[in-house]
């Protein structure tokens, strides 16, 4: 199929076949060649996915089991290939697909940044000029995403006040650090949910308020566009806190160095601290 | 023809991910490690990798900068001073380019990103979602480590708990040698939370343009607080920005700017700018503005030639030398044991065998005591020379589950005191912190505590390969009869001292 589109296609571009029928037949073969596509690229995610859950899968089994060892991860391992090895031929067909039929990996544009555009919208128009009407929707909007970003703002803060007055609180950590760690999660966790959530919630809501602004600012008339007053860009200032830094870390390095900082570095560097990295 | 060799030059990888590529090699570079399922010892890590790459992966050569951070709490103030200027100079040098170029994590990640798959476009959400990762830093590198400092417990929270970089370079790194097929013994609850961490980051990067670089690695939290104002990285001039966005829009970043603190310095936005507004910044500080003669002679192909000659030749000779340094390295295996007057006809594979006459492998040289008065070289004990059963622990004030388990030896020394010889023997690196360390928790207790010696001569002799904790259990006619590469629970102790005595 794709042979034959590339017939056409070259065909077509020189001029060699050039007409209405074989016009339709290259539409028919985009067509095509777009779905199978879609369906690799689906059939590849879905066994990516399916992998995934099946070697997470056989290590909870394997740990219930209490049965960790050589031989049944290397069992645990084969039982996966019937997964594994589609989900590899999958992703191997699809980079080859998409090398012939020219297609790249990210072929769908990133969301625009609707703030930006409200930005160089609104500079061109004068709302003192309009209907009063107009003017005082458009504060409206203006104070509604305020008051969201401030309550989120505030959210936050106290989220995050809860969560380090307790985590600064030494007698929430034991000596039982699997029991203290999990226990700070309880808390940590639902703050960050319920933030979270909230942020979602303030960001597509001012998204809203933004797009009912463009539309309201569209019947505003035009302003003058002022020109923005030559901002200092502080340059000079980046560049000597840039200076000073690089002279501090390199006092702290040489200092830390020669005072033999370098031991404990090396110490935990060259053994095995199995827990450290998971084994345990 | 021309669509062939264009195709075919998309095959050929970017400078950005040959460079990434030469970094994961660079700070991997010991090819020997693999094979012998050892970790490198040598000096080099001294010295941090400016990316993620877990200092216990049987190949690295230099140490982690988030572990090393995280240790360095519970240490002497110097090593903080030393680890906090790594990474101040890392990050005023470099800003976030260093995990747009130097991160082997990174690298995996974008090599799983170009899997043909549906993708997950950045959005408001994954923009909130991107400051989670200071959640991260906070918590787990930050409050949990200090505040178990405190206790004089070293816990690098962020590695244990999290890290997926630690459990794949790190710990299945090991286990896949079939030299480590005991390491499996001590898998347990940890271990399968972290795979499981490992397998969801892992299929979330297929979908998700660097999944963890941009919700959770809090190195990049780290150095993206210097972006604005680093050496190196991108910038953009405003006398020449329109505003149009294309750059944000292009990037997969969640960036509101370019070179903010979640730019990683890829340049990709280079070339998308209609104006030519973003550039490389130049690394000479107060220079604004490339001068006429300097933009001339950028332009200069031979000079380019020379240079970028140069240049390869000066990486490749650091390459090639860091793998014959790691390779002829010595300290590899680590632990060598010293020549034995009597040493029995047991073939170096298998020692220390279960069963074994431990008199058989172990020389009869008496260790320094470890006492709250400091290392006595005078006041010395010999661990297999107790007549009774003898449980042999060796451990270091810097391995959290070494520390965490002292006390079920502890209490076992008390229950069993007169048929059971709890010896506690400290690594000999940074042995100097351990008499303090028993003075404040151990001072009264009946473990005796000993100082290893300098070639870690008694780990060796009974089998230890690098990892802590490690405890060996001998009977009264000193036959090794447990070994426990894992952190022991009372009970677990319990039960093998048990099974001796019946």
């Amino acid at each position: 199929m794709i042979f034959v589109f590339k017939i056409f296609t070259y065909s077509k571009s020189y001029g060699i076949l050039n007409t209405h029928f074989y016009g339709e037949l290259i539409l028919m073969a985009e067509k095509s060649v777009s779905n199978a596509r879609l369906v690799l690229r689906l059939l590849t995610s879905g066994y990516t996915v399916i992998s995934g859950i099946f070697l997470t899968h056989a290590c909870i089994t394997m740990y219930l089991a209490d049965a960790y060892s050589r031989e049944s991860a290397a069992s645990a391992l084969s039982s996966c290939l019937i997964v594994l090895i589609p989900a590899v031929l999958f992703a191997v067909a699809g980079l080859i697909f998409e090398f012939i039929t020219d297609s790249k990996i990210d072929d769908t544009p990133n969301r625009k940044d609707i703030k930006s555009i409200l930005t160089r919208f609104a500079s061109k128009k004068d709302i003192t000029e309009c209907d009063p009407e107009l003017t005082s929707l458009i504060k409206k909007e203006r104070k509604r995403r305020k008051i969201r970003t401030v309550s989120l703002s505030v959210l936050t803060a106290v989220s995050s006040a809860v969560f380090l007055a307790y985590s600064l609180n030494g007698n929430n950590f034991s000596a039982d650090i699997n029991t203290s760690v999990i226990g700070a999660m309880k808390l940590l966790i639902p703050c960050l949910i319920i933030t979270f959530a909230f942020a979602v919630y303030t960001v597509y809501r001012n998204e809203k308020s933004i797009f009912n602004e463009i539309e309201l600012l569209k019947k505003a008339p035009n302003g003058e566009m002022t020109e923005n007053a030559e901002k200092c860009d502080g340059f000079y200032c980046r560049e000597i806190v840039k200076v000073v830094l690089l002279i501090v870390g390199t006092g702290l390095f040489i200092y830390g160095y020669l005072s033999g900082g370098i031991e404990d570095v090396l110490t935990k560097a060259v053994n095995i601290c199995t827990e450290c990295i998971g084994l345990g | 023809m021309n669509k062939f060799s264009e195709k075919i030059k998309r095959l050929i990888p970017s400078k950005r991910k040959l460079f990434q590529l030469y970094a994961a090699l660079l700070f991997n570079a010991n090819a020997k490690g693999f094979i012998t399922g050892n970790i490198f010892k040598g000096n080099s890590k001294q010295m941090c990798v400016p990316g993620l790459n877990c200092y216990s992966c049987p190949g690295a050569v230099g140490a982690c900068p988030l572990g090393s951070l995280q240790g360095s709490f519970s240490a002497d103030r110097s090593t903080l001073f030393y680890v906090g200027g790594i990474l101040l100079l890392f990050g005023i040098i470099f800003g976030r380019t260093i995990c747009g170029w130097m991160c082997p994590f990174g690298l995996i990640q974008e090599l799983l990103y170009k899997i043909r798959t549906p993708k997950i476009k950045k959005s408001p959400v994954t923009r909130i979602l991107s400051y989670f990762k200071y959640v991260v830093l906070v918590f787990f590198v930050f409050i949990i480590p200090i505040t178990y400092a405190f206790r004089d417990t070293p816990l690098p929270a962020f590695c244990k708990y999290i890290c997926p970089a630690g459990t794949l370079e790190g710990g299945i790194g090991l286990l896949s040698n079939e030299i480590n097929a005991s390491y499996f013994s001590m898998l347990g609850p940890l271990f399968t939370w972290k795979f499981a961490l490992l397998m969801s980051t892992v299929v979330a990067c297929v979908f998700i343009f660097r999944m963890f670089c941009r919700f959770i690695c809090p190195l990049g939290a780290i150095y993206g607080f210097f972006n604005r104002i680093s050496f190196l990285g991108v910038k953009v001039s405003e006398s020449k920005c329109t505003h149009c966005n294309l750059c944000v829009n292009r990037c997969k970043m969640d960036i509101k700017h370019v070179g903010d603190h979640e730019c990683i310095g890829c340049g990709e936005c280079i070339g998308v700018c209609p104006t030519k507004a973003i550039s490389w910044k130049s690394p000479i500080p107060f220079m604004r503005n490339e001068t006429p003669e300097k933009e001339a002679k950028k332009d200069n192909k031979t000079a380019k030639i020379i240079t970028r000659s140069i240049v390869g030749i000066i990486l490749a000779a650091a390459l090639i030398s860091t793998f014959v340094y790691a390779w002829n390295d010595d300290s590899q295996s680590g632990i060598t044991p010293p020549e034995q007057s009597n040493a029995s006809d047991v073939p170096d594979g298998e020692k220390p065998p279960l069963g074994n006459k431990v008199g058989d492998l172990c020389y009869g040289e008496d260790l320094p005591t470890v006492s709250p008065d400091g290392i006595s070289a005078e006041d010395t004990f010999n661990p297999v020379k107790t007549g009774k059963i003898t449980v042999i622990n060796f451990w270091g004030t810097w391995c959290t589950p070494c520390v965490n388990e002292l006390p079920y030896f502890d209490r076992i020394a008390t229950e069993y005191k007169d048929t059971v010889s709890v010896v506690a023997i400290h690594t000999n690196m940074l042995s100097d912190t351990a008499p303090e360390y028993v003075k404040n928790h151990y001072a009264a207790s009946d473990i005796v505590f000993a100082c290893d010696n300098s070639t870690e001569g008694y780990y060796g002799l009974l089998g230890g390969r690098g990892t802590y904790p490690y405890t060996v259990i001998i009977d009264e006619n000193g036959i090794i009869k447990n070994i426990f590469v894992s952190s022991l629970h009372y009970e677990e102790l319990k039960t093998a001292i048990e099974e001796i005595t019946k």
